[in-house]
């Protein structure tokens, strides 16, 4: 019966009430910090700079409180794509993709070519997924859900001068985190009743996927179809409550920045600079 | 002054973006987001759907909004390291719905005459560039993946190279006049609507199919060839269960009578 249990494995809203510096932290200034780490770590191609990259967000993961056992939840499942990955990009990735780069072949068989830049995209490439694991780990555990929409939504209050729709766009986040857990009953209830009624739901094999496909269909069509029937009612029930979006709505919760949010945001800033412009040597 | 004018984003489409953009997150947790295929990655996702779908009912806004909670979410939740890169796994899925919903527009008030010269431009089109690649095969032909030129494996030439030529000029033959037909087999039954969900949901695919495969190989984290060969083995599977799906929700939704060929049943 473990199929049917789909809300007990949404782990939405996963944070992890710890009180930290960095859970207190203002989410405009979090959200800020957490994008320009992402950038500097996207962007970053040298074992140097990826080396202290390693290493800060390690370094952070102590001041968040959350244990390092859940910031590297996600790692052990995806061990072997990582490495099927690392071999590929070792063997197959040829030096005129380079760009110009100098490389150094190690070895040479048939279409494969092993070469300093492969083996350095290789690394370079699975030293940034553990980055960015561990990076939205620390956010997601230690920001709620309401934090983080109104978070985005002021930081991109701004951008409502040139028509862009920042409350509103806010506004669906909150809506789609919303609906997630009462879709997923929904859809247990639809797999019930669909069994109930003989229907199949197992593996049909994979050259069958067009029958696979239209099996599934008994489950996906109501689900959409309740969601927009539910999304009726809610439209409704605005508009009968007369809701206007944008400007001249106000908030429950103000957020309020602290001097050592400035502070952390300057150094992040400075760091993210510092890793991008930096022409690291290796 | 103030204005009165309508916001991009009315009450309306809000609701909208949210509950589908909740579906595509629910999708993304579930085994139902996931069809096993018989292709190497294994799975076709239908986890780009609502975006489609949201493109086609409410407008590009929609879709692009949904397109871009999907990728969020993609991106949070990835465990593997190309999709944990935000260039591959947001970027390129604003526009998976915005794409359908110009198609959609587009087709869905085509009378019969222009269906029928689409029909038969797809039909020209692709059977003489298909003949030509079948019969004017290039002599000096040279298949380059940007390897060592004397390995024998990435530099294909001479007979090899026109053999590949024509089989994909002969697959190309193929797909083309089975879109053709198809295409033309809807007009013919006048079901202009049924066609233009089925048109929309195949350039929504592509888009995110071509994107994410194009992003992938900017990156680096593939080459073009191997990229390429996902493409054309994951893109086909793909298409097929996102135009069975969205045809099946679109109509059901709208109520239109879709007939014995694949649409809504009963549930």
């Amino acid at each position: 019966m473990d199929e049917f249990e789909i809300s007990r494995h949404i782990t939405i809203g996963q944070y992890l009430a710890l009180g930290s510096f960095i859970h207190k932290m203002d989410p405009r200034i979090k959200l800020l910090s957490f994008a320009l780490l992402v950038a500097a770590i996207t962007f970053s191609a040298s074992y140097t700079a990826n080396a202290i990259l390693l290493f800060v967000v390690f370094a952070l993961v102590p001041f968040s409180k959350i244990p390092i056992r859940y910031a590297l939840s996600g790692l052990k499942p995806a061990i072997p794509i990582v490495l099927l990955l690392a071999a590929l990009q070792i063997m197959l990735y040829t030096s005129t993709f380079a760009g110009g780069q100098h490389c150094s072949s190690f070895f040479r068989w048939g279409p494969i070519d092993s070469n300093s830049c492969g083996v350095q995209l290789a690394m370079v490439s699975a030293a940034r997924f553990v980055e960015l694991l561990v990076l939205t780990s620390l956010l997601t555990f230690s920001t709620t859900v309401t934090e983080l929409t109104l978070g985005t939504e002021q930081l991109l209050a701004p951008l409502t001068r040139f028509n862009f729709p920042a409350h509103e766009l806010a506004l669906t986040l909150t809506l789609a985190l919303r609906f997630v857990p009462t879709f997923a009953e929904e859809l247990e209830r639809i797999m019930k009743a669909q069994v109930s009624r003989g229907a199949e739901l197992g593996q049909r094999g994979r050259l069958r996927f067009i029958q696979q496909t239209r099996a599934l269909l008994p489950l996906v069509v109501p689900l959409f179809l309740g969601a927009l029937r539910r999304a009726e009612e809610l439209i409704l029930a605005m508009e009968a409550r007369c809701y206007v979006g944008g400007k001249r709505r106000t908030h429950l919760l103000e957020l309020r920045a602290k001097p050592s949010d400035w502070l952390v945001l300057a150094g992040t800033a400075a760091f993210a600079a510092a890793m991008l412009f930096i022409p690291f040597r290796f | 002054m103030e204005t009165t004018a309508q916001p991009v984003f009315s009450v309306r489409r809000i609701v909208v973006t949210g509950v589908l953009g909740a579906i595509a997150i629910l999708l993304g947790y579930t085994r139902l987001g996931f069809i096993p295929v018989p292709t190497p990655a294994g799975n076709a996702t239908i986890m780009h759907i609502p975006a489609i779908i949201g493109g086609i009912l409410e407008g590009w806004p929609v879709g692009a909004a949904i397109g871009t909670i999907f990728g969020i979410f993609s991106f949070l939740q990835s465990t593997t390291p190309i999709f944990k890169d935000p260039l591959v796994a947001i970027l390129p899925r604003i526009f998976i719905g915005i794409t359908p919903y110009f198609v959609y527009r587009g087709l869905r008030r085509v009378n019969r005459a222009v269906g029928f010269a689409i029909a038969a431009a797809i039909l020209i089109l692709v059977g003489v560039f298909s003949y030509d690649m079948l019969t004017f095969v290039p002599k000096d032909l040279v298949f380059d993946f940007g390897g060592d030129p004397n390995s024998p494996w990435i530099h294909l030439t001479g007979q090899t190279a026109r053999l590949i030529y024509q089989i994909l000029g002969a697959l190309l033959m193929v797909l083309g006049f089975g879109a053709a037909g198809t295409f033309a087999y809807f007009v013919q039954r006048n079901q202009m609507e049924l066609l233009a969900i089925g048109t929309a949901a195949v350039v929504g695919t592509l888009t995110n199919t071509v994107l994410v495969l194009t992003m992938i190989v900017v990156r680096g984290y593939l080459t073009a060839d191997v990229a390429l060969g996902i493409g054309i083995t994951q893109g086909i599977p793909e298409i097929i269960v996102a135009v069975l799906v969205t045809v099946a929700v679109v109509a059901a939704w709208k109520g239109i009578e879709s007939g014995a060929g694949g649409g809504a049943r009963k549930v």
